[in-house]
């Protein structure tokens, strides 16, 4: 019981990393992307590929799959530059697309849709990470890390100018700030952090393919930091805990088999949906004055 | 050579079909601004309508074609009345409403999984379509029908637009938004009448797919973002843009296997939507496209 | 401000009290009383897709699975002991494949997982690596299945096997020089077109196409259209139960003549109903004997009487049978006379130290050293007008 316990955390504690991150996104700066897993992706395949193909040691694949996916993320800030809204989200889910098929079909790099085993244990100096115990420490680590650095961030002048992005760009602008900039700089730091979850997911289940990664896991990361409540880290934390149980929950109880799995996705749907109606600002609401709702 | 001629025809005939999609979403986004991802969740649901129509109660074909129309439609209508005016009136931001929209596609999509099963079902049965050489070219009938249906419907949907009393509001709605509120064109009965449009539409889509290939419950997801895509490219602000523009995505999805391996070709064809976005956001036919609009 | 705190109290206090609940459940789950000597009841573990798009194979899998084990228990177990079968859904994904394997091992101490689907199989492998558990592989064919895992054994044989024989029948018999394919995009697909494509060259063929096409697509117009400009006689389909039956039918609208040509998954309801008269005259390999020999004719009307409908998929469901009523009871009650105990490394090694088992639906069995089997191959032909499928004849 113990090792699935520690299991669950782990996940958890990924899903904390990738909701944090998010959160900055959409929920600080206002910039509605849906590529989210993509990034993710990059941070668990680009871990691998280092540490695995190339040999060198978990904490250089660590900064590398950071850099690549936050360079990747932002390429991404190119189309939110030009138009905004809807516009961003269908580009975001086209990269989110275009993404899953370079996983799917760089064979030689990503493994294809067999993807990629075997992939090992992290090792600090010598030192490996192998008990479960010791890997939902390391995870814990990382996930109180990503969230004091986004808290960091959010809580200074970077995080002032991304909510004033957000209430109302064009009057930002006009004020002086590098609107373009910080747009790049923010989608950059996001894609970055959730790669860090991607390392610690890579080389926590051993194996990867293409299919962690789609555009179901991009919902699931909204719906953490949604229901968590957009604008507020500590709802991104809530968010993971809950919709990581959730399901593991929803295991132990006895559904009928057939439905399991769809079931569980039209808990989330009428999560989702509630949440929309009763409380859009999530469980824990946006610390300062403005409100989700507004048009 | 006959090959590429064969994948142009296929695009234009797999193009009209998203057409008839892309114009539903099209109608209402350009009217209501609403990112309407259900759309994909009616749809889906219209295939399976006309599916158990005809197999299981066993009911001709225009017949239940016919019915789902009826159902679709004021199901459309309905999402409108019971879910995004009801969020509007809260004063709910479009990233609300987009979220709301999304959820009621997944409720769908995963209650027709467990309803209908996640297999796959054909419209068609076991008909095999006949077809025939037509110079380099292998037509079969369904395509035929396809092109012929597609071109109908929206030239009807043309007529509608120019000619009705709604049509006109519609267009000066999507022309400018504002100015029409202005002059006091009700938005609240317009909407509703571009949701049941766009109900009514995806009907023969979700036949004529059903019949091309088949019905699944999850097909609601990728149906959507075509037809997103098609808008796009076609020109947020033209309604009819959408449909040119669909044209376009089916024949490059089309035409990138003729010289890229064939599991490139989503990749292709979103890479062309994202170039469309950075360098021609308005698409082909759209009006200039306003940064504050979200 | 002060609502928001207590707010967020109030919200902490249902966190909290939800992990206690799970610890409470969690720890509450049925603990195996495993003695060394012998255990009440021997628990195996089953994992296959209850939902999703291969839901209709994997629920019938766990049929015949529990079919198996109920009549082993109705003569009266392993000597005394009963056996129970604990079913989970993987989806055929491998990441709720993983969940499902770590449920059964964590939560109910199972020794032994017997699972199937390529994709599953490779990622849970190094997991019962781990864990210590012996997994077993009753479905999946996917050559780099061999040694994926220190204690896996595979079952079902891989498809260098049965595919390196249809390849070379079909030029050598069948008399086919332009051959094409078209699978599906993932493991199994691209490692059965690569076996196809490597022996068919090696007969002496030449490959003039190669199409592929991602699993749950419906619409194959674009690879329809190169392959016919392609023009090869022969079309090999390594593709899924849904898509095949789809492929054949599109393949065949758009004035394709090839002859077609698969594996044991076109052995469905669904190519016939689907695909119909496009269909007629396709060969697939099989790796059980015909339907008409004793042992499967016995399994078939077993499953017949006790589920009221016909079995699909047939050839994979023999190997379950077999594999849950045969091999497993046998191989635990070898090693509980060798004192070896009951735990996934002991039974894998009765496995690999019995070697032969008299398997009456699929054939006999020998097992490899390296955990693979050696079984006869098959081919048989889909005849729509009878509409049945019928043996075509045996590939050494």
């Amino acid at each position: 019981m113990g090792s699935f316990l520690l299991h669950l955390l782990v996940l958890t504690n990924t899903y904390v990393i990738l909701g944090v991150s998010y959160n900055l996104l959409i929920g600080y700066a206002g910039l509605f992307s849906i590529a989210h897993a993509a990034f993710f992706g990059v941070g668990a395949y680009v871990s691998m590929v280092v540490v695995l193909s190339l040999g060198w040691p978990y904490l250089v694949g660590l900064v590398v799959a950071v850099l690549a996916a936050a360079a990747v993320s932002g390429l991404l800030a190119f189309p939110a530059l030009r138009v905004s809204g809807d516009y961003l989200v269908i580009a975001s889910l086209g990269f989110q697309v275009i993404i899953f098929n370079v996983f799917m079909n760089w064979e030689s790099v990503t493994g294809g849709p067999a993807g990629v085993s075997r992939i090992p244990r992290p090792g600090f100096l010598g030192w490996t990470v192998e008990s479960p115990l010791a890997y939902g420490l390391l995870s814990c680590v990382m996930a109180v890390g990503a969230y004091l650095f986004v808290r960091r961030i959010v809580s200074s002048p970077f995080g002032r100018v991304l909510r004033a992005i957000r209430e109302d760009e064009v009057v930002t602008q006009a004020l002086g700030k590098n609107v373009t900039g910080v747009k790049v700089v923010v989608f950059m730091v996001s894609g970055g952090v959730a790669a860090t979850a991607g390392s610690l997911f890579a080389h926590y289940t051993t194996y990867i393919n293409p299919y962690f990664f789609t555009l179901e896991e991009s919902i699931l990361i909204l719906s953490v930091v949604i229901v968590g409540g957009a604008g507020n880290l500590t709802g991104s934390v809530l968010g993971a805990v809950v919709l990581t149980l959730l399901p593991q929950a929803l295991r132990l109880v006895e559904l009928p088999e057939a439905l399991a799995a769809n079931l569980r996705q039209i808990i989330y749907a009428a999560l989702l949906a509630g949440f929309m109606f009763f409380r859009p600002q999530g469980i824990l609401a946006e610390r300062t004055l403005t409100l989700a709702g507004k048009d | 050579m006959g090959l590429l001629l064969q994948l142009l025809f296929n695009g234009v005939v797999v193009g009209a079909v998203y057409g008839l999609l892309a114009v539903g979403f099209g109608l209402i986004f350009t009217t209501t601004r609403i990112f309407h991802f259900a759309h994909g969740a009616v749809y889906t649901l219209a295939g399976y309508i006309v599916y158990s129509l005809t197999t299981t109660l066993g009911w001709p074909l225009a017949v239940a074609i016919v019915l789902a129309m009826g159902i679709c439609g004021v199901l459309s209508g309905g999402i409108e009345v019971a879910i995004y005016r009801p969020l509007r009136a809260r004063g709910a931001s479009p990233l609300v409403v987009l979220i709301a929209s999304l959820s009621i596609l997944m409720l769908a999509q995963n209650l027709l999984a467990i309803f209908y099963g996640n297999e796959i079902r054909s419209l068609a049965g076991a008909v095999v379509f006949s077809g025939f050489e037509a110079g380099p070219i292998w037509v079969t009938s369904i395509q035929l029908v396809t092109i012929a249906t597609c071109g109908a419907l929206f030239g009807l949907l043309k007529l509608f637009l120019r000619y009705s009393r709604y049509g006109k509001i519609i267009r000066a709605l999507a022309n400018n938004y504002e100015a029409a509120r202005i002059i006091g064109a009700d938005p609240d009965r317009t909407f509703l009448v571009t949701f049941v449009i766009g109900g009514i539409l995806v009907v023969p889509a979700a036949v004529l797919v059903g019949m091309l290939t088949g019905l699944k419950p999850f097909g609601g997801t990728s149906a959507v973002l075509v037809a997103a895509i098609a808008v796009i490219v076609g020109g947020m602000g033209s309604i009819m843009g959408a449909a040119p523009g669909a044209l376009i995505v089916g024949i490059s999805e089309n035409l990138a296997v003729w010289r890229i391996a064939t599991e490139w070709q989503t990749a292709v064809a979103f890479s062309v939507l994202l170039l469309f976005i950075i360098f021609k956001p308005t698409g082909f036919f759209g009006q200039r496209v306003r940064k504050m609009e979200v | 401000m002060r609502s928001v705190r207590a707010a967020r109290r109030k919200w902490g206090y249902v966190a909290a009290a939800v992990l206690l609940a799970l610890g409470v459940a969690g720890g509450a789950a049925p603990a195996a009383a495993q003695s060394a000597a012998t255990p009440e009841e021997y628990k195996i573990g089953f994992t296959t897709p209850l939902t999703g798009t291969n839901a209709p194979f994997g629920r019938a899998f766990a049929e015949t699975a529990r079919m198996a084990t109920d009549d082993v228990n109705a003569r009266g177990g392993v000597d005394g002991v009963k056996i129970r079968l604990i079913v989970e859904d993987t989806a055929a994904d491998p990441k709720q494949g993983i969940a499902a394997f770590q449920k059964l091992v964590s939560v109910d101490r199972v020794p032994i997982v017997s699972s199937a689907w390529s994709t599953v199989i490779m990622a849970t492998a190094p997991v019962a690596d781990r864990e210590k558990v012996l997994l077993i592989n009753h479905g999946a064919n996917a050559p780099s299945i061999r040694g994926a895992g220190k204690l896996l054994i595979s079952f079902f044989p891989l498809a260098d096997l049965d595919i390196k024989h249809l390849a070379r029948y079909a030029v050598t018999k069948l008399g086919k020089k332009r051959g094409a394919i078209m699978f599906v995009n993932n493991d199994t697909g691209r490692l059965n077109a690569k076996v196809f494509q490597e022996n068919f060259e090696a007969a002496g063929g030449k490959i003039v196409a190669v199409e592929s096409h991602e699993a749950d697509a419906i619409e194959f117009g674009a690879q329809a259209a190169k392959m016919r400009a392609a023009q090869p006689d022969i079309i090999h389909i390594p593709s899924l139960v849904q898509e095949a039956p789809r492929i054949v039918k599109q393949f065949r609208e758009m004035g394709i003549k090839a002859q077609f040509t698969s594996y044991s998954v076109a052995e469905s309801k669904e190519m016939l109903s689907v695909a119909g008269e496009a269909s007629d005259g396709l060969l697939y390999t099989s790796l059980a004997p015909p339907a008409d020999q004793p042992g499967p004719k016995a399994f078939i009307d077993r499953y017949k009487a006790t589920y009221q409908k016909d079995p699909v998929a047939t050839a994979y469901l023999m190997y379950v049978w077999d594999l849950h009523n045969t091999i497993l009871p046998e191989a635990i009650r070898y090693a509980k006379k060798q004192g070896w105990g009951y735990s996934g490394e002991a039974i894998r090694r009765a496995i690999l130290t019995q070697k032969t088992y008299d398997t009456k639906a699929s054939g006999k069995t020998v097992f490899e050293d390296d955990g693979t089997v050696n079984k006869v191959v098959y081919l048989k032909r889909v005849n729509v007008k009878e509409k049945k499928f019928e043996y075509a004849a045996t590939l050494e």
